[in-house]
């Protein structure tokens, strides 16, 4: 009897706030994805049957991301530019510098170094397959000579990916 | 009886429109399946440089024996004037000794790989040509066997830690792909002690002007 008496309160379900809640839930995790992946940058890997897939990652690991033109991003910034092939002497990597000068100085690597900080503080290089290499030689360099680091890792796509695609 | 009636077909009490909770679902499993698989195929190689020597590493740590050296060059000399005090693109000049002033353009479509002087065949940017990537697979085989060939010529050292490296000295513009091939293919030799070549470009900047090695383990 009740039911006929009120049909919308107990039986008419509104799909109105769970969709809007869903919608949120959504946004929700494309943001935090999008946090946990903004280092990486989407570049086309070199294919290498010796890459290891490491389960854990690291989280003090640098991702220095290159571009098939050699520009550099890190964190989703951009800290670099190759100078136009005309004009060589534009060369600037300060931004680039100062990372990797700040991550020396943190005193999270203080804390560490000395021990054994090449393997705590670790940097991934992912370049594009077509990046010319020299970039990625600066990239190595500045590591050594500004941030102190000595690990460094070379992202790569496994061969099996190489096969499904 | 009477209330179902009266009502529209899409209020019915009891009765849920699915349609849009559907799209929603779905376009979260699409995205997830997407970030998943973006995570899962990716793998790294691991290196080491060395600490705090930089580029003098190869004068300090003078090798008991003589270094394999694997040369991978960008083809096609066509030259370009920069002007006097171009200190950067130092390098295909340095390489060619034909001074400051004149630096040569490298197309880095095809690269050759040589192992000492030994030609090992040649690279083409896989990004021109996909169909390329086996053929340069066969190549980057066929280096890492000649320098296995030639690494176990060398008389074995008697500390491990001096032993000769293999070097790989790669143009400016030869593509990262190539260089990783050449690094996955000796690890598949098992070739561990591993340098690269510096690059003369950067040595002003970063480096003592020197011409040294980055190791890796």
């Amino acid at each position: 009897m009740a039911k006929v008496h009120d049909p919308e309160e107990p039986e008419g379900m509104n799909m109105t706030p769970m969709i809007d809640v869903t919608f949120q839930l959504i946004i929700f995790f494309m943001l935090v994805t999008d946090m946990a992946n903004r280092q990486i940058e989407l570049v086309k890997l070199p294919q290498a049957s010796k890459a290891i897939k490491e389960p854990v990652e690291d989280p003090q690991i640098l991702i220095v991301n290159i571009r098939k033109d050699g520009a550099v991003k890190i964190d989703g910034k951009l800290v670099f530019t190759p100078p136009p092939l005309d004009k060589p002497q534009e060369f600037k990597a300060e931004k680039l510098e100062n990372i990797f000068v700040a991550r020396r100085q943190s005193d999270a690597y203080r804390t560490v170094a000395g021990k054994d900080d090449q393997v705590k503080y670790p940097v991934l290089i992912r370049a594009d397959r077509s990046a010319p290499w020299q970039w990625v030689q600066m990239i190595m360099m500045i590591a050594t000579k500004e941030g102190g680091v000595t690990r460094v890792q070379m992202g790569a796509m496994q061969e099996q990916a190489e096969v499904k695609s | 009886m009477k209330a179902k009636s009266r009502l529209p077909r899409e209020e019915k009490p009891g009765e849920l429109n699915m349609t849009p909770m559907i799209d929603v679902v779905f376009q979260l499993l699409i995205f997830f399946m997407l970030s998943m698989r973006f995570r899962a195929i990716e793998g790294k190689l691991i290196t080491t440089l060395p600490q705090d020597k930089g580029l003098q590493s190869s004068t300090v740590l003078s090798p008991e024996l003589e270094e394999v050296r694997i040369i991978l060059c960008a083809a096609g000399p066509n030259p370009i004037n920069i002007g006097s005090n171009d200190r950067y693109y130092g390098e295909s000049a340095h390489r060619s000794n034909k001074g400051e002033h004149e630096r040569i353009e490298k197309d880095p479509t095809l690269c050759k790989a040589l192992v000492e002087k030994n030609a090992c065949g040649e690279l083409i940017m896989t990004e021109k040509n996909e169909k390329s990537a086996a053929a340069n697979r066969a190549v980057y085989k066929n280096v890492a066997a000649k320098a296995k060939q030639l690494d176990d010529m060398r008389p074995s050292t008697r500390d491990p830690s001096k032993a000769a490296p293999i070097i790989i000295d790669a143009d400016s513009e030869v593509p990262y792909e190539h260089v990783l091939g050449v690094i996955n293919a000796l690890r598949e030799v098992d070739i561990s002690n591993v340098e690269f070549a510096g690059n003369p470009r950067f040595d002003l900047y970063y480096g003592s002007g020197q011409r040294g090695q980055f190791q890796r383990r």
